[in-house]
């Protein structure tokens, strides 16, 4: 059963991972433990280490038991937890146009009923958040961001759509998130961008860093089409 | 040499894979590859190809394919599985060269549920990220493998021109004790779920596919309030969702989710269970870390060993059965 627990903490995972907690609640403090905490592993030469998976309050560090065991990795974790802080996370701001027009926001006159504000007001909202990408997840290239403003935070619909377009804006609760393959999903679609967080024909096909920020700004109908036409 | 397969039948999730493509989980990428990996590595090892050569991972729904053009060597390791050469059976596990106009069938046999065809050649298929592996559920890579399909194999050679026979199916046959280590989130279970869990046997539900396995049995229910955010998920992982039957996460797990995870299934244990059947029962033991990690190194040396027993038994089934006057080698590994 739950009892207080001391952060940050290290559980291991079967003979393949220790997943080191920063807390139980998603925030932005925890975030940033969880950020500098993936950057200084990662930067570190952490023998037989796998990877590193950040999400919004803990860390999976995988390893191969072939090359090492849990008790080195976790002893070589240990220092990165207890050094004191210098280490600065790379990030990257990120303008993103997105096209709320009508034909490209299914969900914003059901969500302006439900939250009883216009969809002008909303597209306000949505665009003046500041976001940060938390973790990803569900599906390759699905970049979880944080930030959603307060007014239009709405818990996910009941019924999943089917086959949500990439490119798709959505929101639901704190998060917003653009699709990077038809997926079904619960989330309220209020734009389409012509940005592409998954680029298939790169090396590193996964634009967004963890840690990176977003803005997202308003495009008319006009260009949105202009610009997928070029693409 | 170029050599052409053509897919008379395949069953569903029938598809190309290969060691997979770690290191991707962080941009929600999961490592796929090959459901039975000792199985896959030794299917490689019989035809001396580098370790990682993508190979055709055989579902229960089974294949039949005709080579079309040229010839090329093949071999077959994984589950019990029943494979015949233009009607004539094949021992359960072995090499062999397929030549234009020969037709080869394979069936599932008395156990398992995956077997591995591997060739002696590259299969032309999509790469995405250094890995051949299908990713059935996004189609980022390829497609699962369908009737019709033309499978042209790169550079086949045909290094084994009579049939060999490549042991008795082992040393992994299904167990029916799988281990795990408890945790990450046993703190979300009463004391008494966690020994019903390790008391009762579970059976292998009909929802199993290359992404988990969901188990009946005694239903764990969650205790706590679930309040947990979502957090990176692994191989192995036994996740319990509402319903409270636990689910195996296999190798095109999710890469995130909030559900909590009662134990996980130790590295050396996973291609066992990936082998059992809807309807199979298993019973979970419990180990330590340090023990885990120990089998898992064992396991390896294990595994090595059967390689180079491989090689030394890598005797021709004609030549075998001239020595022991078996009447047939099609029944062996059945014994």
């Amino acid at each position: 059963m739950q009892q207080q627990q001391a952060y940050p903490n290290l559980r291991p995972i079967a003979d393949t991972g220790v997943l080191v907690e920063f807390g139980n609640v998603a925030n932005d403090e925890v975030h940033q433990l969880v950020l500098d905490f993936d950057s200084a592993v990662r930067k570190a030469n952490v023998n037989g280490l796998i990877e590193c998976v950040p999400t919004s309050t803990c860390v999976l560090v995988s390893y191969d038991p072939l090359q090492t065991d849990c008790d080195r990795v976790c002893e070589q974790l240990e220092q990165f937890l207890s050094a004191e802080h210098v280490d600065t996370v790379d990030s990257t701001h990120w303008d993103i146009p997105v096209c709320y027009a009508e034909s490209m926001a299914p969900d914003l006159d059901q969500l302006s009923d439900r939250l009883g504000l216009s969809a002008h007001d909303i597209v306000e909202h949505h665009s003046a958040g500041r976001y940060k990408i938390i973790m990803y997840g569900f599906a390759p290239g699905y970049a979880y961001m944080g930030g959603v403003p307060e007014q239009i935070r709405t818990p996910r619909k009941t019924a999943p759509v089917m086959n949500v377009p990439p490119q798709t804006v959505m929101i639901a609760g704190p998060q917003c998130l653009i699709t990077t393959l038809p997926m079904p999903t619960g989330w309220w679609r209020i734009g389409m961008t012509t940005f592409k967080p998954l680029q298939m024909d790169k090396n590193n096909p996964f634009i967004f860093n963890v840690g990176d920020s977003v803005e997202f700004v308003p495009m008319n109908e006009t260009d949105f089409l202009k610009q997928t036409r070029q693409h | 040499m170029l050599a052409k397969l053509n897919i008379k039948q395949a069953g569903p999730s029938v598809s190309v894979q290969d060691a997979g493509r770690p290191g991707h989980l962080r941009y929600g990428v999961t490592r796929s590859g090959a459901m039975d990996r000792a199985a896959f590595t030794i299917a490689n090892a019989a035809l001396n190809n580098p370790t990682s050569n993508p190979a055709i991972e055989i579902s229960l729904g089974g294949i039949t394919l005709e080579c079309t053009e040229g010839s090329v060597s093949l071999a077959i390791v994984g589950g019990s599985f029943t494979s015949q050469l233009n009607e004539k059976t094949l021992p359960i596990w072995s090499a062999f060269t397929i030549h234009t106009g020969d037709t080869l069938k394979i069936k599932p046999g008395v156990w398992g549920s995956w077997c591995y065809l591997a060739v002696a050649g590259l299969i032309e298929s999509p790469s995405w990220l250094d890995s051949y592996s299908v990713h059935l559920n996004s189609g980022l890579c390829g497609r699962p493998i369908l009737q019709h399909d033309v499978i042209s194999i790169q550079n086949a050679t045909t290094n084994t021109n009579e049939l060999i026979s490549l042991g008795e199916p082992g040393p992994w046959p299904v167990q029916n004790e799988i281990r795990v280590v408890v945790g990450p989130q046993e703190r979300y279970f009463e004391v008494v779920t966690l020994e019903n869990f390790f008391n009762h046997e579970y059976s292998v539900s009909a929802e199993y596919d290359r992404m988990g396995m969901r188990l009946s049995g005694c239903t764990l229910p969650i205790a706590a309030a679930l309040d947990m955010p979502s957090e990176p998920i692994s191989r192995g992982s036994l996740q319990v969702p509402g319903h409270g039957d636990p689910i195996c996460l296999m190798a095109d797990h999710h890469t995130a989710g909030g559900y909590p995870k009662i134990a996980t299934v130790i590295s050396a244990d996973q291609d066992t269970l990936a082998q059992h059947r809807t309807g199979d029962s298993i019973r979970f033991a419990s180990v330590s870390t340090a023990q885990a990690i120990r089998i898992a190194r064992d396991r390896a040396v294990q595994l090595e060993r059967a390689l180079e027993r491989m090689e030394l038994c890598k005797v021709s089934v004609t030549q075998r059965l001239w020595s022991n006057n078996l009447i047939s080698g099609a029944t062996r590994g059945e014994e």
